[in-house]
């Protein structure tokens, strides 16, 4: 989900680069921000929609669709990284 | 008439690449590069020289005259009073002759700072350094090499005349003229200059008049540096500006080639630019004062059809659909993306250049960052493409080649926007 508070269309851009590594890839707007023209733009590039109240409630105004350009391979490897957890960072030796 | 081919060292790490790389003329060396390394420096530019790569030193003298922070060490200074310089530059300055003293790295170099007497030292210093340098180097290394001759040979092609950037305010015009006379009188036609001018300062007349002063005799040879040009994103009155600039000096029999330059300079060779020195990571514009810090840059993958580099995340967006004979001919078939392409396709392309790897912080934390191989695979790519476009401009006639760009914009407006392609239209109409 990328979360934008006002530029709708900067969230287009990076919301499409996801949608090369993800499935479903949903841009979150503020309620006031989620206009006529965003909610085409964002239907147009198979995103989905959800908008955010004052007081954090989402709901979903578009449902999500796979895109063209999703790489198989990209969703794989991002899927392996959520299912391994980070490496542990080096630890400093007492000597050090 | 192919534009000659310079390629900028930045850093030793990119020493490999020019050592895997044919195609390419000359190397570019910065001087506070070798001064910093000047043995590894020496064995450097003999192993270009043995693979016909001859080269030229940037003296850098222009950083002497910019804001002192910019020669300023990133180490913590033992003095709180005093800033420390990059010892690179306190040495430079030192061969040079340059009269600052103890105000070096404090304030910046200045024209009253160069009467005749001390400039014409500096420029003698300075074109003895590039000239003598490399090739004292080696000779003092002559025991590891067995070959005697060698270290004569060592000199640049080009010794080019100490330079400061012309904000066009009066500061460095005549200085700048006068250095590049002196030099002319102690070396003769193995002297070039640089003409470096602030681009955002450039006036139609202000470009004029230099290009009226540098048609005079005796210099036949400069290279231009248009600081804080961003081929790119700069208006089409600069582009204009700096086409004139180039063309007017080129009708005046002077051969002219790009400090930093892309594809944009490239299309200046129909206008009679005869060279184009870019970096190993594209370097195709330096700002007068570059920013400094900010981390290692995200890799960027270069595409012909759009003259620039886009973010990895937009190629498979560009590639959408294409299999992968489609790929090498709507996007690239240099050796690096065949290769990718052979072993499993665009899919297999996308995830090579999506590789990550963790790496710590200073903070001790473990940072999800590209991996090392995707900045490789990403630099040797460029490089092979832009090999490809002194051919192309070279083989191509200008109205052959502006037609091809506008096609193959339109089809990349189709799939990432017109603003990625935007500078297209600019520079044709720039160059016409």
């Amino acid at each position: 989900v990328e979360c934008k508070e006002k530029d709708w269309s900067r969230a287009i851009r990076q919301a499409r680069v996801y949608q090369g590594a993800a499935e479903l890839v949903y841009v979150a707007l503020p309620t006031a921000h989620a206009s006529e023209l965003a909610r085409q733009s964002i239907a147009t590039h198979g995103l989905g929609l959800l908008v955010v109240d004052h007081d954090g409630c989402a709901r979903e105004l578009l449902v999500a669709k796979p895109a063209g350009h999703l790489v198989r391979l990209l969703l794989d490897s991002a899927k392996r990284r959520f299912n391994d957890p980070r490496p542990e960072a080096p630890q400093a030796s007492p000597s050090e | 008439m192919t534009p000659r081919h310079f390629i900028r060292l930045g850093t030793h790490a990119e020493k490999e690449y020019f050592s895997k790389l044919t195609g390419f003329d000359s190397v570019v060396l910065n001087a506070n590069l070798i001064e910093s390394t000047s043995a590894a420096m020496a064995f450097f530019a003999l192993t270009m020289k043995k693979a016909n790569h001859d080269y030229v030193i940037d003296p850098y003298t222009h950083a002497y005259a910019v804001e002192p922070s910019q020669i300023h060490s990133d180490a913590k200074p033992t003095d709180a009073k005093r800033p420390r310089i990059k010892a690179t530059f306190k040495a430079l300055a030192e061969r040079y002759g340059i009269p600052l003293g103890a105000e070096l790295g404090v304030r910046s170099l200045q024209p009253a700072d160069l009467p005749e007497a001390v400039l014409r030292t500096i420029v003698e210093r300075c074109l003895s350094y590039q000239n003598d340098r490399l090739g004292a180097e080696l000779a003092a290394n002559i025991q590891f090499l067995g070959d005697d001759g060698l270290a004569e040979g060592l000199v640049p092609a080009k010794l080019l005349a100490p330079y400061f950037v012309d904000e066009f305010d009066g500061t460095w015009t005549g200085l700048n003229r006068r250095a590049l006379l002196l030099a002319a009188e102690l070396a003769g036609h193995r002297v070039a200059g640089v003409i470096a001018f602030d681009s955002r300062s450039a006036s139609d007349e202000a470009l004029a008049n230099l290009a009226r002063e540098y048609s005079l005799p005796p210099v036949n040879d400069y290279f231009i540096w248009a600081t804080d040009l961003d081929e790119h994103h700069t208006s089409p009155t600069t582009l204009q500006q700096y086409a004139r600039f180039v063309r007017t000096l080129a009708q005046a029999g002077k051969s002219v080639t790009a400090f930093y330059g892309g594809f944009f300079a490239l299309l200046l060779s129909y206008l009679g630019l005869r060279g184009v020195s870019h970096g190993v990571a594209y370097g195709d514009k330096r700002g007068m004062e570059p920013v400094a810090g900010g981390g290692l840059p995200p890799p960027m993958y270069y595409v012909r059809a759009v003259r620039d580099v886009i973010r990895i995340g937009d190629l498979p967006i560009l590639a959408t659909g294409l299999d992968a004979a489609q790929y090498r001919s709507r996007i690239c078939a240099c050796l690096i993306c065949d290769e990718l392409l052979r072993r499993g396709g665009p899919d297999y392309l996308f995830a090579a250049l999506a590789e990550t790897e963790y790496r710590p912080t200073s903070r001790g934390e473990l940072r999800e960052v590209p991996a090392r191989s995707v900045y490789k695979l990403v630099k040797y790519h460029f490089l092979f493409n832009r090999q490809q476009e002194f051919i192309e401009v070279t083989e191509s006639s200008f109205a052959e080649l502006s037609q091809r760009m506008r096609d193959e914009a339109a089809w990349v407006a189709s799939r990432l926007g017109q603003r990625s392609v935007a500078h297209i239209g600019r520079w044709i109409t720039a160059v016409t």
